[in-house]
């Protein structure tokens, strides 16, 4: 039986408001409302998709109580990494007490990296290929200042141990549907993306999504009724719940794991951190279907079930609305601080 | 200032890990990557100091190295970790910091080399959660 | 027996037209003239590498001084001044009639952010990447001390207090001005809970020292000794190397004295270090013999010419022994006191009158 053994989050505490934005910019205060998303989390000066990679993936280590030296495979997902050249995993797999003796990955798929790795890590582990992989989501997402996307482009990461041993959520099954789709980039040397604004909508995250849980759902002859929680990938607290109703799964199961709503888009975490709330309060049984989503265009839906040992692990890091509820806000001018967004000194 | 890629990748098992070389005759200790003991002789071992301690006396200093103003104001701490050993490190995500205030090793940035030198990371503490 | 025969001192301040090898010439030149050629040079500085790009001061210094003496160079942080005449001492023990003990720094150079940045590296590489600075260090002990003396804001400000009204009177001393306790409480934080006036000026200088074994009119005797560099593994309240050091010394009491106080915080520890108060006390004895505590106003307001100050300070007790200094006038002896970040080494300094 593969699937996951540990799982942890992590967020800066810092918060600024999407009034905040708003005001600099001239634009309606109630941008961030109609997005669902009134604050966003941001990354402190001294953290990136790295420092943050690195906490949740201890917490997902400890729920995983597992031996570091025995994980085979670091797989990131990031679309901030601090290098363009010199992959973050060696940095975690090092820091994280892995390294020597594993596979390390940086994965670049816009929000979906991380789940592609995801894939993998169930294949590989079920194959026997490696022990168990640790599976990390991390982005201080980027959006361009005065951009519709400042308002929910935010900062944090979540990780996952993926094992045949100690089990917390077993895979059912997953699916992929991916299509060229110029929905969102981010040219090289670019500091910030770019996107076709109602384009990344429909043909995009809700085709794909749709797509891929659909096949998902036909696949393993399930019904919204089956499925305790529902946990897409979440770029504001809009689109999940429009996709829920297009798929007829009801609000309730969706409301959970939207962690968008309180922190923003963590873009490789997105859907991740949804999921690690989940698994916080979930009860053995429960039926979780995630289902991440990257521009340019992919989707992943998987379907996990919940075990007994989920009981006996989850006291053992902080949950994630431990983070969540961390917060101290800062104005919009400690904000450009803290991302780099003020030009200074060029050494 | 330039940050030597030899320095940061030799200095990792203490800045990543908090591991240091303690002697097993005398108990020394030491930083660094010496083989044995100065002192005894002894061939030393690696060991890694708790992760948790408390913070015996900080300080917020406003007047920081160059290479420091980007996360300024730096909160720099004198901590006591569980098993008695002392650090002097960073303090992150603290407001104001008190003594006794029980902290946490996280790994976090602690210098960067202009736009296209290297990044430094290294454990800082932070309030446990 | 060791004597010192003569010494000079350059103003302590701003000296942008000057190099470290120009002040060192222009003291050690008339007091090489005064008192003869050298045998050997011992060349104090730290900072100058950083400031100059250049480290090679000792071997253009001496050949522009025009001497085939033998050359060292002693850089052991900002106790360098005082590691340089301890090794003088010790070169003129084992046979050298002239030894011209020479110390000579910059830090105003650049802008005083790197003069900070540059001087952590006096702070060992795993407690210093994070951004650790001297004056935090100094901070660290201040908040231990204040605690465990419960010595207030007002008390520390002291320090400050007497250092400038030393300097008054001190020509080549850079803070000639008096300051109030207010002002001190009141001036920019620097490192919580230390202020600006807690704090030594930047500053640019130099000071040469001729040790002899020639009978002159002030006997010279050191002692030194180190402890560890690492803060986490100090008591920062007290200065064990000072104490190590004062014991070999083996004096009793002394007409005044010049300590190490990079910070106030550090001028206090020095003191009770030294023996010379009880631990915790040594505000009092401050306050009662404010004119033979740092008679020249010390780091504090002579200022702190970081790789030169120790040899200020021998320099200093031999003006007192031989003229008077500043308010303290004459005396007959004097102790000098220089740490290498805040007692990791000290470097002991007792002058007599012969």
């Amino acid at each position: 039986m593969v699937g996951i053994s540990g799982w942890g989050a992590y967020v800066p505490m810092y918060r600024v408001k999407g009034e905040d934005i708003a005001e600099h910019w001239g634009a309606d205060p109630t941008t961030c409302h109609s997005l669902g998303v009134p604050e966003k989390s941001v990354a402190g000066p001294e953290e990136d998709s790295v420092t943050m990679a690195w906490e949740a993936s201890q917490n997902a280590i400890a729920r995983a109580q597992i031996d570091p030296s025995k994980i085979g495979m670091v797989f990131i997902g990031s679309e901030s990494k601090p290098y363009a050249v010199k992959p973050s995993a060696t940095i975690l797999a090092d820091a994280l007490g892995i390294a020597p003796h594993t596979m390390a990955v940086d994965a670049e798929f816009a929000c979906r990296a991380g789940s592609e790795g995801l894939r993998h890590a169930l294949s590989m582990v079920d194959h026997g290929t490696v022990e168990a992989a640790l599976i990390i989501g991390s982005d201080t997402a980027q959006g361009a200042p005065g951009d519709v996307l400042e308002y929910t482009a935010a900062s944090g990461a979540a990780a996952f141990v993926v094992s045949k041993e100690n089990v917390v959520a077993k895979l059912i099954d997953a699916t992929t549907y991916v299509s060229d789709t110029p929905d969102f980039w981010r040219r090289d040397g670019s500091p910030y993306p770019r996107h076709g604004e109602g384009f990344t909508g429909e043909p995009a995250y809700f085709h794909h999504l749709v797509s891929a849980i659909k096949e998902l759902m036909e696949r393993n002859n399930i019904t919204p009724n089956d499925v305790t929680y529902f946990v897409p990938h979440q770029p504001n607290a809009r689109f999940p719940l429009k996709l829920a109703k297009m798929l007829k799964f009801p609000k309730e199961k969706v409301l959970p794991g939207l962690t968008t709503a309180k922190i923003g888009n963590t873009y490789n975490a997105s859907a991740f951190m949804g999921m690690t709330r989940v698994l916080d309060i979930a009860k053995p049984g429960d039926i979780i279907l995630m289902a991440p989503f990257g521009s340019g265009a992919g989707a992943d839906a998987y379907l996990f079930e919940v075990t007994d040992r989920i009981e006996e692990v989850k006291e053992l890091a902080p949950p994630t609305d431990a983070y969540l509820d961390r917060k101290i806000y800062i104005d919009y001018g400690m904000y450009l601080r803290f991302r780099n967004k003020i030009k200074k000194l060029v050494r | 200032m330039d940050i030597s890629p030899a320095r940061i990748w030799r200095e990792k098992p203490f800045s990543y890990r908090l591991e240091v070389l303690e002697c097993p005759k005398c108990k020394r200790r030491y930083v660094g990557n010496v083989e044995e003991c100065p002192k005894c002789g002894a061939k030393l071992e690696r060991k890694r100091l708790p992760r948790k301690g408390r913070v015996i006396a900080w300080t917020k200093v406003v007047q920081v190295p160059e290479f420091a103003e980007d996360f300024a104001p730096l909160y720099i701490g004198l901590i006591e970790l569980e098993d008695g050993s002392r650090v002097v490190a960073k303090l992150v995500d603290v407001v104001e910091p008190s003594d006794g205030m029980e902290v946490e090793a996280v790994l976090r940035r602690v210098r960067v080399d202009g736009q296209t030198g290297l990044i430094e990371y290294a454990l800082c503490f932070r309030p446990i959660l | 027996m060791v004597y010192v025969c003569g010494a000079k001192v350059y103003p302590v301040g701003r000296h942008y037209d000057k190099s470290v090898v120009d002040m060192a010439l222009e003291v050690s030149g008339p007091l090489v003239r005064e008192c003869g050629e050298p045998e050997a040079i011992v060349f104090a500085t730290y900072l100058s590498p950083f400031q100059e790009d250049f480290d090679n001061h000792a071997q253009l210094f001496a050949e522009y001084l025009g001497t085939d003496a033998e050359v060292y160079t002693v850089a052991s942080g900002d106790g360098s001044g005082g590691a340089a005449i301890s090794l003088g001492e010790k070169l003129v023990k084992a046979g050298y009639k002239r030894v011209l003990v020479v110390g000579s720094d910059k830090t105003n150079d650049f802008h005083s952010k790197h003069a900070v940045e540059q001087l952590t590296t006096l702070i060992a590489p795993y407690e210093r990447y994070y951004g650790t600075t001297y004056s935090s260090v100094h901070a660290l002990a201040a908040r231990l001390y204040m605690k465990r003396f419960n010595l207030s804001r007002e008390e520390l400000s002291q320090w400050a207090v007497v250092m400038h009204s030393n300097a008054i009177d001190v020509p080549h001393a850079q803070l000639r001005f008096p300051v109030k306790i207010e002002k001190v409480c009141s001036s920019n934080v620097i490192s919580e809970p230390l202020r600006l006036l807690d704090a030594h000026p930047f500053s640019d200088g130099a000071a040469a020292v001729m040790l002899t074994s020639e009978s002159s009119p002030v006997e010279l005797r050191t002692a030194s000794a180190s402890s560890k560099l690492t803060v986490a593994n100090r008591d920062l309240t007290f200065m064990d190397s000072t104490y190590k050091a004062m014991k070999k010394l083996g004096v009793d009491g002394v007409d005044a004295v010049e300590v190490h106080d990079a910070f106030s915080i550090a001028g206090l520890i020095a003191l009770e270090s030294l023996g010379l108060a009880e631990r915790g006390k040594a505000i009092e004895l401050l306050n009662e013999r404010p004119k033979e505590i740092n008679p020249s106003g010390g780091l504090k307001a002579r200022g702190h010419p970081i790789g030169a100050t120790g040899v200020y300070q021998v320099a200093e007790g031999f003006s007192a022994i031989t003229e008077g200094l500043g308010r303290l006038g004459k005396v007959s002896s004097f102790l000098t006191h220089s740490t290498n970040l805040m007692g990791a080494s000290t470097y002991l300094t007792y002058l007599k009158e012969v």
